[in-house]
């Protein structure tokens, strides 16, 4: 059975599934996107157009399954995309990378803005898991003072006490994970 | 243990302290302090002579005077940059119980963590502690580095982390596919 390709509008750094159906089934198959004015959907999920970040908007149409049209309602091609996403969010070729990486390995990703991290992930999904980890996406020459990793500690400290730093391999393009935990000795 | 307290004597040799004959018995009573070396004389890491002598278990003279803690330390302190930092690290991992060595390399701050109560030579140390500074800034790519030479060395790493008045606080650090 060969479903409608769900239809995406871009605006401004994101874009929105109108079409409440497709929004549902997208939400249902790996918690994509937010519904407009609805910050946690309880069981019922709301009839609401659907919210999807550049990232994710990004990895459906690479997935082809999601069109992404512009406020006419034309067709914006992968490469296009891809060019305004770069322009229009900082970093975003590494943090895409690490968010694919992310979602082939079969977790859902969500933001993390609201935890202080980039991303919030799940192994089956908000709502269903006690916690998300927090992971951080920092490239491998970053340099940093050691606050930092206390300060990550600390916003993980309300969700679980560990968090990630992703980085990518330079040479191989391989996503590491480096996983902090609280070290009480 | 009272009556062996400041018994010890110990003199410097090329930067570490050596600990002689009965002494040496005395001192191994006491925990895994320093390497045997091949005459049977315990050479102390100038790390481990410190807390021994903060701890008021060992004395360290200089021709006939015993050098205090704050004069030994000084002289260290002297000789090695990096020596009060490490002193830190050791000696709060220590006051918590632990068997502590130091690390493989010398010019940072890294030692050898083994589990409570561990038998040494019939077990390795459990984790690499790795020492940061507030301050000092840290690549992500030494961190990584270090995880896995830990890894490789079937240790985990442990991340001890020195704020401006020398409390430390550790993060264990993993790598992971995921």
């Amino acid at each position: 059975m060969e479903e409608e390709k769900a239809r995406a509008q871009l605006l401004d750094g994101r874009a929105i599934v109108w079409d409440v159906k497709q929004a549902t089934r997208l939400y249902k198959e790996g918690f994509y996107g937010k519904f407009v004015g609805v910050s946690k959907p309880k069981e019922q999920i709301p009839e609401r157009p659907l919210e999807l970040s550049l990232i994710e908007t990004y990895y459906l149409a690479e997935k082809n399954r999601i069109k992404v049209v512009d406020g006419g309602g034309k067709e914006i091609s992968l490469q296009d995309l891809y060019d305004y996403a770069k322009k229009y969010y900082e970093d975003f070729e590494y943090k895409y990378k690490v968010y694919k990486d992310l979602r082939e390995k079969g977790y859902v990703v969500r933001p993390g803005l609201k935890f202080g991290s980039m991303y919030a992930v799940y192994k089956y999904g908000p709502g269903i898991d006690h916690a998300p980890f927090l992971i951080h996406v920092m490239p491998r020459e970053r340099s940093m003072d050691p606050i930092e990793i206390i300060r990550a500690g600390r916003l993980s400290h309300s969700v679980k006490k560990r968090f990630i730093i992703a980085s990518i391999d330079p040479k191989t393009g391989r996503v590491d994970y480096c996983v902090f935990s609280w070290f009480k000795p | 243990m009272i009556a062996i307290k400041a018994q010890i004597k110990g003199e410097i040799v090329n930067r570490s302290v050596v600990v002689k004959g009965d002494d040496a018995v005395a001192l191994r009573q006491l925990g895994y302090y320093g390497e045997v070396d091949d005459k049977g004389d315990i050479v102390l890491d100038p790390i481990e002579a410190a807390y021994l002598l903060e701890r008021g278990f060992l004395k360290v003279e200089v021709g006939k005077r015993p050098l205090s803690y704050p004069e030994f330390s000084g002289l260290m302190i002297s000789m090695d940059p990096k020596f009060w930092l490490k002193y830190l690290v050791y000696s709060d991992l220590k006051r918590r119980g632990y068997t502590v060595k130091p690390g493989f390399s010398k010019d940072q701050v890294e030692f050898r963590l083994y589990r409570r109560g561990a038998e040494l030579g019939r077990e390795g140390a459990k984790y690499l502690v790795f020492g940061v500074v507030e301050g000092q800034l840290i690549d992500l790519r030494t961190i990584i580095d270090k995880a896995r030479e830990a890894r490789n060395l079937r240790k985990e790493l442990i991340i001890a982390i020195i704020d401006s008045q020398g409390e430390v606080c550790y993060y264990s650090i993993t790598l992971s596919d995921l």
